[in-house]
């Protein structure tokens, strides 16, 4: 079965290497409103920006 | 972030999307959003789980922060580049931009920041967004 769930990946401590599959995650947006990452990348390429914050 | 938002443009006609992630609470997120003008989503981590996950959590600093990252992602979530750096520096839109470009094939590269080999930069060329991007997500329920 080669459908769902296209996790693998991450012993904690070690970040997606190239050509594996990322977890997949939800998370809100500045709205609240969830969004779920295989969806914001289904229409193709996704960068995906990780920054500190503002605290 | 102001670079990233100067390019997003650009990378939205080379057929990419981009959305940012850190751990702030999206009111505060919101407000960097209107204050620095950014037309993508931010996305609110503040459990930590996915920094956590995904190894780029920097524990040491404000109370526990992103470590500056980006990642091109394929639309079945396949890792086409990552850039992990370790301080406030991250790979430049216009490396990101270049690699969208390039006639539809990206690089496949991981670069762990530190002055990375130009040789250990790139791994290897594939053709991966054109072909990625006739897969159906078939990953829903």
């Amino acid at each position: 079965m080669t459908s769902a769930m296209a996790t693998t990946v991450s012993s904690p401590g070690k970040f997606p290497q190239a050509e594996q599959k990322a977890a997949d995650f939800v998370l809100p947006d500045t709205t609240g409103e969830e969004r779920r990452l295989s969806e914001l990348a289904s229409a193709g390429p996704l960068v995906l920006l990780f920054y500190r914050g503002h605290w | 972030m102001a670079e990233y938002r100067d390019a997003y443009e650009s990378l939205r006609a080379a057929g990419a999307n981009l959305v940012a992630i850190s751990v702030d609470a999206p009111e505060k997120s919101e407000r960097v959003r209107r204050e620095w003008r950014l037309p993508f989503l931010i996305l609110s981590d503040r459990r930590r789980r996915v920094v956590r996950e995904w190894g780029i959590y920097n524990a040491r600093e404000k109370g526990g922060i992103a470590k500056p990252a980006v990642f091109i992602l394929g639309p079945d979530l396949t890792v086409r580049f990552v850039s992990v750096d370790q301080v406030a520096s991250r790979v430049p839109a216009a490396e990101i931009l270049r690699l969208l470009r390039e006639g539809g094939q990206v690089a496949v590269a991981t670069r762990k920041s530190i002055v990375p080999g130009p040789a250990t930069f790139f791994v290897a060329i594939r053709s991966a967004f054109r072909l990625g991007a006739t897969q159906n997500p078939s990953t829903e329920d």
